[in-house]
């Protein structure tokens, strides 16, 4: 099947982003050092993502409304499986990604600029990590999600060590470097078993030739499964994979923090639903248990651990180890109906609904650290909130607002999007997890409206007056409106994370 | 063993082109020390070695190569004392290896046929003999930084990474260079590019791809270390570079491996931009017309082509002196900014305007087609 | 003939090379005097007595070469295929290079602007 102008169309998110993220090099390479040269570069990186944002909403209207076809694309010759598809899940996704990659470059514009850190790169590297997240979420052949995999943690691991001459950025560069190449390197090596197993890196033909092993006999299928399995949970951060999480999000610049929260952990569940729901389609592999348990022990231990903690960033980090334990909840739901062409009804539209109500409430939480800060200096202590709700209101209103969401409280899209995750999991009859999900929400709670607390219950004379970022503030406006208008109607979101989730079949 | 010889014409062929090339070349090497050396004298307007004698014949100072052997091999073996045990004698094996074999993908005749057997003048016909050629070339690095590391001598190890960059800086464009004779000839394989430069001069790839010639010429030198790009050794500089702790035969081996690399290239440039073998409007048709096609024809042609080969390698190395003896040394920083400032992008123009310009031409052509429809 | 058998000639020939290469050196081990002192085996530095090891660290710069290198000429190796493959490919193929060869153009743009070429 030839290569045709469909393809490129399809893919034309992903291409517009890797182009405009060409183009923020040259311009980049060709601008001063001067303290306003990074407003072209950021403009012209959000000018990227809008434009792609375009191409994601007109590719959505195209496949109709009702139902999104999938469409193959890039179909290599000699018999193999399409590299990437274009469907309404991916569509979804690439929604989420776009909406992080936005909030990112308005958080970060003040940011960089406060902190010396006038990197044009930066905003190249986050056009970059983009287009490997739409990758990994439309990637239908292992090899292809391998390599998206890399082109997003590639660009992560620079911006990570973006500041350069601050040893906790440098040590969480490399300590996510070290991470992630070594579960890429589980992820090959899993691959590579699987493809020995099935003969095929594709994943309808492996879901096909797992159908026909059987379980007590297939261990080359099962190692290599599992080892798929544990590279991606490392890449989600999930307990007892999340060791490096930690770390790397208290030393990374705030911006890249809250980008690797949300964007890498939204595309890193994309691809593994996907691949989870092909790569046990048809296999009689105790999944379902697996994934069980470590959602259980990342619920529980990511709210234990945030509880003690006294940077808001790192307490934010143990929080977005939670969460991804709340979206495991959806993805054990998923993978228990699954169905044999990878089709599933339940959790998915909950993972993907999720993952945007997060994606807003974790932004505009890092926004107001990111907004909270002065000159070359940053507050990330808990303390350091206290009192900030008699002197900057607004402010001090937002952030509760996406604190109560991440605790999951109405009428904010946490509780709406944690509820949906429940909901599929006492559907599926496991009921005991959304008993320990709910449980270790109301742990939550405590960590959550500690700050809340500080915020306004205490007074201190010492107030500390922010510089000022225009980018900023409307980075929390719009994600405190997205918040609440997806706890208030979350209706017709719904109805597309549902239509997206359809087309997952293949 | 006249019938052995008889049935087993292909492999006896193969053992004796893959002991006797490399002899060959190595048997070059002094020679050119002689070239070197008498070249060098011409230049500089004076009269050159030719004192040495054996029975008062001077033989142009020939004698003094052999006496220099005879010295290389009786020469008292220094190791010093920080230098790594193993690695410090592996270096120059690992330089010569790289320089010996990098010859085999080189056809330096057309094929002859004996006893119905078609035997290529070449050491290996391989799918891929351009590739070879450059990949095993470009292992002489190692041997190189090996050295200089290996040494535990300052001069060494700055000779040998200036080394490593400037040969890594210049492989790029190597690469890149001769992409556009490989794209007009179609081919990987030395001996097709050969053939396909039969006949006129003009089809000769100097003429179809000049820019391309010239470039890959200058990155020859450079990966020759020849000056003026000899900045590994650079005696104003760094001693004798990465090899200033050697001596005795182990420096010789480094000496010999220069040689033969730059005969290697010479090779490379005759191969893909002089026309190999070929004579210029005499193709090996017409010399089989001259000569007839029988053992004493074949063998006849096939000198004649070796001679027209060796004449052309031969002309490339008294460049190789030529320049020497007349240009001066780069500073580092000039080598490294030629190499990517001005090669690079030299060589990345000259593939795309090579291509553009042969898909003009070639649009035409049955075998062009439009896309991935396989 | 399996693939590989073209590459017999190449054995005999890397054979032979390090039967030459171990002769030569052990030509040189064997033969010659031997007559070492402190002074003698100590490494050449002119004459100046030396200070520290030479293995040390060293400029960055040459570690920024290896870099550019490992980037272009993988991206080379690439190209090789597309070489060969021209008329096949056709149009398609010679865009799609022409756009590959434009981003390895960017790159080389950007690490030239930014100063990994420079060498002072």
């Amino acid at each position: 099947m030839p290569i045709s102008p469909q393809d490129f169309w399809c893919s034309s998110p992903i291409l517009i982003l890797c182009g405009f993220g060409t183009l923020l090099l040259i311009v980049d390479a060709r601008c001063g050092k001067g303290p306003r040269d990074l407003l072209p570069i950021a403009g012209l990186s959000l000018f990227g993502l809008l434009a792609a944002g375009a191409a994601v909403l007109l590719l959505w209207g195209e496949f109709g409304s009702g139902g999104v076809a999938p469409v193959e694309c890039f179909t290599p010759m000699g018999g193999m499986g399409a590299a990437i598809r274009c469907d309404g899940y991916v569509l979804v996704f690439d929604a989420v990604f776009l909406l992080a990659a936005g909030l990112t470059c308005l958080i970060s514009l003040g940011y960089l600029e406060r902190m010396d850190l006038r990197f044009g790169e930066f905003f190249a590297l986050i056009l970059f990590a983009t287009a490997g997240m739409m990758l990994m979420a439309s990637a239908m052949d292992l090899v292809v999600a391998l390599l998206s995999l890399e082109v997003m943690s590639i660009a992560l691991y620079i911006l990570c060590g973006l500041a350069r001459t601050d040893l906790r950025s440098n040590e969480s560069a490399l300590k996510y470097f070290i991470i992630g190449a070594f579960s890429s390197a589980v992820l090959v090596y899993g691959i590579a078993l699987v493809y020995g197993a099935t003969g095929s890196t594709a994943l309808p033909d492996i879901a096909r030739a797992a159908s026909r092993i059987d379980f007590a006999r297939g261990d080359l299928l099962l190692v290599g499964s599992a080892l798929i399995v544990t590279a991606l949970c490392f890449k989600i951060a999930a307990v007892p994979f999340h060791g490096w999480a930690p770390d790397a999000y208290e030393g990374a610049p705030t911006p890249v923090t809250a980008f690797m929260s949300t964007g890498v952990k939204a595309a890193a569940f994309a691809m593994f639903a996907r691949i989870a729901l092909s790569l046990f389609a048809s296999y009689t592999i105790p999944a379902t248990e697996v994934l069980w348990l470590i959602a259980m022990l990342t619920m529980i231990g990511g709210n234990l651990a945030a509880v003690v903690q006294t940077n808001v960033k790192r307490m934010l980090a143990y929080s977005s180890i939670a969460h991804a334990g709340y979206l495991l909840v959806g993805l054990v739901a998923a993978v228990d109906r699954r169905q044999t062409d990878g089709s599933v009804t339940v959790g998915t539209p909950d993972i993907a609904f999720y993952l945007i109500a997060y994606t807003l409430m974790t932004m505009g939480a890092f926004a107001v650290v990111v907004w909270f800060g002065r000159r070359r200096r940053e507050y990330l202590l808990i303390e350091d909130f206290a009192g900030i709700g008699f002197r900057h209101p607004f402010i001090a209103i937002a952030f509760s607002i996406f604190l109560l969401s991440l605790a999951g409280i109405p009428p904010t899209a946490g509780f709406m999007a944690k509820f949906g995750l429940f909901r599929s999991a006492v559907a599926t009859g496991h009921t005991d997890l959304a008993v320990i999900g709910v449980l270790t929400s109301v742990i939550s709670v405590y960590y959550y409206l500690r700050l809340v607390v500080l915020m306004y219950m205490r007074e201190t004379e010492t107030g500390i007056t922010p510089t000022y970022s225009p980018a900023t503030t409307l980075a929390i406006v719009v994600s405190g409106y997205g918040v609440l208008h997806l706890g208030l109607f979350p209706g017709s979101l719904w109805r597309l994370a549902e239509i997206g989730a359809q087309t997952l079949a293949w | 063993m006249e019938d052995f010889l008889r049935q087993n014409i292909v492999l006896v062929s193969t053992l004796a082109k893959a002991i006797v090339v490399p002899i060959a070349i190595m048997n070059v090497v002094p020679f050119m020390v002689l070239l070197e050396r008498r070249g060098s004298a011409f230049i500089q307007d004076r009269r050159g070695p030719e004192r040495a004698s054996i029975f008062g014949i001077r033989m142009f100072g020939l004698w003094h190569t052999i006496a220099d052997a005879m010295k290389f091999i009786t020469k008292e073996k220094v190791v010093p004392a920080g230098a790594h045990p193993v690695f410090f004698y592996m270096a120059p094996a690992l330089l010569l290896i790289p320089a010996i074999g990098a010859f085999a993908g080189v056809p330096f005749a057309a094929d002859v046929t004996i006893a119905g057997e078609t035997i290529p003048l070449q050491v290996a016909r391989l799918d891929a003999g351009i590739l070879y050629a450059f990949g095993v070339a470009s292992l002489g690095v190692l041997g190189i930084a090996l050295a200089g590391w290996a040494s535990n001598n300052k001069f060494s190890l700055l000779g040998s990474l200036r080394s490593a960059s400037q040969m890594l800086s210049y492989e790029v464009s190597m690469g890149l260079t001769i992409m556009g004779v490989l794209l007009i000839y179609q081919s990987l394989r030395p001996e097709v590019i050969v053939q396909a430069q039969a006949g006129p001069i003009w089809k000769w790839g100097i003429f179809v791809q000049p820019v391309g010639a010239v470039l890959f010429l200058v990155v020859g030198f450079a990966e020759a270390n020849r000056l003026p790009f000899d900045l590994p050794e650079g005696d104003s500089e760094l001693v004798a570079g990465y090899h200033t702790e050697y001596s005795g035969m182990k420096f010789a081996i480094f000496f010999m491996s220069e040689y033969m690399s730059m005969v290697t290239i010479s090779a490379m440039v005759t191969t893909l931009f002089l026309g190999g073998w070929q004579i210029p409007f005499v193709t090996t048709e017409r010399l089989h017309g001259w000569f007839g096609t029988d053992v004493a024809g074949q063998a006849l042609t096939a000198l004649c082509q070796v001679t027209s080969f060796a004449a052309k390698v031969g002309s490339l190395l008294w460049l190789f002196v030529w320049v020497r003896w007349t240009q001066a040394r780069f500073r580092f920083d000039q080598l490294m900014k030629l190499g990517w400032r001005t090669m690079l992008p030299l060589a990345l123009l000259n593939l795309i305007v090579t291509a553009a310009v042969m898909l003009v031409i070639w649009k035409d052509d049955p075998r062009f087609g439009l896309g991935f429809t396989g | 003939m399996s693939p590989l058998a073209q590459y017999f000639p190449i054995a005999v020939l890397v054979l032979f090379a390090i039967v030459v290469a171990v002769f030569l050196i052990g030509l040189d081990h064997f033969l010659g005097p031997r007559q070492p002192n402190p002074t003698k085996l100590e490494p050449y530095e002119c004459g100046i007595l030396g200070v520290g090891t030479a293995r040390q660290r060293f400029k960055v710069g040459f570690y920024i070469v290896a870099l550019l290198f490992l980037l272009f000429d993988v991206e080379t190796v690439f190209l090789y295929t597309w070489v060969v493959l021209f008329m096949p490919l056709g149009l398609i193929g010679f865009v799609e290079v022409a756009l590959f060869l434009f981003v390895l153009a960017v790159g080389l743009y950007y690490a030239w602007r930014k100063g990994a070429l420079e060498w002072e």
